[in-house]
């Protein structure tokens, strides 16, 4: 240790050399970059500030979208839709049932009896109203649709309606009564103008088709569907809807030719008729999940997603579709704000599914941890 | 152990000295002006003798106070501002060294021209010692490098050492024994208490 401080005793350092010119030059320096700094803190500080406003803002905003918005509300003999639309039913027999109903489909079945329908125009929204095996489909209008077997009588009070029935169609206008499915003789009548379609294309082939002419279309939908041509077969069904019967193998077909030719926004339509009308059909849980799909990655429309994954399941707990349609009723519900519905759905997977290869996806996706292996 | 001896630094000004030694000058903390003038010339040598470098006193001097700009307000005792803003340059110069050292890793940057260091009065004999000796710090860690200058250049106690590095007495001891173990290797110790 006395080699060190011998060592140490002759390390001579200098001083800074710093005097007083230095020292006020250095001193302005410092007062610059700390007024410099205080103001790139303030901006930092707004901008944190309104980021996380922002952020908040983005969160509330989502945290108070309603969820599932009641869309329809029954009140004492009439309907009352929250855009304005209403139903009142005409007499005590008469009887209304509410099908699907989202922001961009609504279906109303008549039981029985008759109702009047007062539908606030909404282009994003297609409303329909089916009695028995006649569908009446609408933008925005008033009209009473009554059910007197084995026929259904539709007046307008205001707008167009068109009217399809199995082997055609008939566009309605205000002030104008229609019986339907027509009589043969009204069938044979010289055929009324075409029919804007809810997406406002004209239909090009006239309605009341003949019906040699129909069951020609109609082999020739169902051969070019079952082949796979499906934006040929969707042309045709889009000439004469009429091709498409009510049965669940057509519905399905239509609504394959729609979804896989690029009118995904058409397939709904068949796939909730089926989900609806044919329930107990084997192909109603696939229906309803391809519902599902389409909803949820083609229209964005995740809360109605939810509903069609969950039927599936309802449809078929046991069936093959279950687990894939759970995971991705986790996924809509997550997707359209739902947490705690997603995770509680996650949670039902995980003890449903413990083994599945998917289950840490399916449990981030809810908003669970992942389960450490 | 090792006793710090008083004439190691060629300045005596007892303000000069990082810690202890009790407040010499009257100062008004909410006056930054005031203390800028009474404490600048004390951080510039602190960081002088622990970066070795003239060139980099400046620099170092003004990222001290910039920071020592926004904290002052929290400084209540005129007292400690000496030993706050020690700790201050001692982190700010541990930080530098070990930047400087992977930039030299990475051939950015040259060792400094330690033959400048010694104070002027010092022997031809004693600024090539004073050079060689900051050259091998080179080769230790930073935080060795400074606690060696702090004891044996600064001559501060080491309860000062630990209290401006922010560590304990042990890690302190063990540092200058790393410091002495390399400096002993390559014969500065030995030579200089053969001749000395």
């Amino acid at each position: 240790m006395a080699e060190t401080l011998r060592a140490e005793a002759e390390m001579p350092v200098g001083a800074a050399r710093w005097d007083a010119a230095r020292v006020e030059r250095v001193l302005g320096q410092v007062k610059y970059s700390a007024a410099k700094r205080k103001r790139e803190r303030r901006a930092l500080g707004v901008a944190l500030t309104l980021l996380m406003l922002l952020v908040l803002g983005g969160l509330s905003m989502r945290a108070l979208r309603p969820v599932a918005e009641p869309l329809v509300l029954r009140h004492a003999g009439s309907l009352r839709f929250a855009d304005g639309s209403r139903v009142d039913l005409v007499g005590e027999a008469s009887s209304v049932e509410v099908g699907p109903v989202s922001v961009s489909y609504t279906e109303l079945v008549l039981e029985k009896g008759a109702a009047r329908f007062d539908v606030t125009h909404k282009p994003e929204r297609r409303f329909a109203v089916r009695a028995g095996n006649t569908r009446v489909e609408v933008l925005g209008t008033r009209f009473t649709v009554e059910r007197n077997e084995p026929r259904v009588r539709v007046s307008v009070e205001q707008g167009r309606v068109r009217v399809i029935w199995p082997g055609g169609e008939r566009a309605l206008s205000a002030g104008e009564v229609g019986w339907f499915p027509p009589d043969a003789s009204e069938a044979a009548a010289p055929e009324p103008a075409p029919v804007p379609r809810g997406d406002g294309q004209p239909e090009s082939r006239p309605n009341g088709v003949r019906n040699a002419d129909r069951a020609a279309l109609r082999s020739q939908f169902l051969e070019l569907a079952r082949r796979g041509e499906y934006p040929q077969a969707y042309r045709v069904m889009r000439e004469d809807p009429g091709v498409v019967t009510n049965s669940a193998e057509d519905l399905m077909l239509a609504a394959d030719a729609a979804r896989l030719s690029g009118h995904p926004e058409r397939a709904p339509e068949y796939l909730r008729r089926i989900t609806t009308e044919h329930r107990r059909d084997s192909r109603a849980p696939l229906a309803a999940f391809t519902l599902g799909r389409i909803l949820l990655t083609q229209l964005g429309e995740p809360a109605e997603a939810q509903r069609a994954f969950a039927l599936t399941r309802e449809l078929a707990p046991g069936g093959a579709l279950a687990e894939d349609a759970l995971a991705r009723e986790v996924e809509s519900a997550e997707r359209s704000g739902q947490r705690a519905r997603a995770q509680a759905l996650a949670d039902e997977y995980t003890k449903r599914y413990p083994a599945s290869k998917r289950l840490d996806a399916v449990r981030r996706q809810g908003g669970l941890e992942p389960i450490a292996q | 152990m090792v006793r710090p001896l008083q004439n190691l630094t060629a300045v005596d000004r007892p303000d000069l000295r990082l810690a202890g030694g009790g407040d010499l000058l009257a100062v008004d903390v909410s006056n930054f002006d005031a203390v800028f003038r009474r404490f600048a010339p004390y951080v510039a040598t602190v960081a002088r003798r622990l970066l070795g470098d003239e060139a980099e006193v400046e620099d170092m001097v003004q990222d001290v106070f910039v920071e020592a700009h926004h904290g002052l307000s929290r400084v209540r005792d005129a007292g400690a501002l000496r030993g706050w803003l020690g700790r201050i340059c001692v982190r700010r110069c541990v930080r530098r060294i070990r930047r400087q050292k992977l930039w030299r890793m990475l051939s950015l940057e040259s060792s400094p021209d330690y033959t400048e260091i010694a104070a002027p009065g010092a022997s031809p004999e004693q600024a090539a010692l004073v050079a060689n000796v900051y050259r091998l710090l080179d080769d230790v860690g930073a935080l060795e490098r400074v606690v060696w200058i702090l004891k044996f250049v600064e001559g501060e106690s080491l309860d000062d050492v630990a209290m401006l590095c922010a560590c304990s007495k042990s890690t302190v001891q063990r540092k200058l024994r790393t410091v002495e173990a390399c400096l002993r290797n390559h014969g500065v110790l030995k030579e200089r208490g053969v001749h000395g």
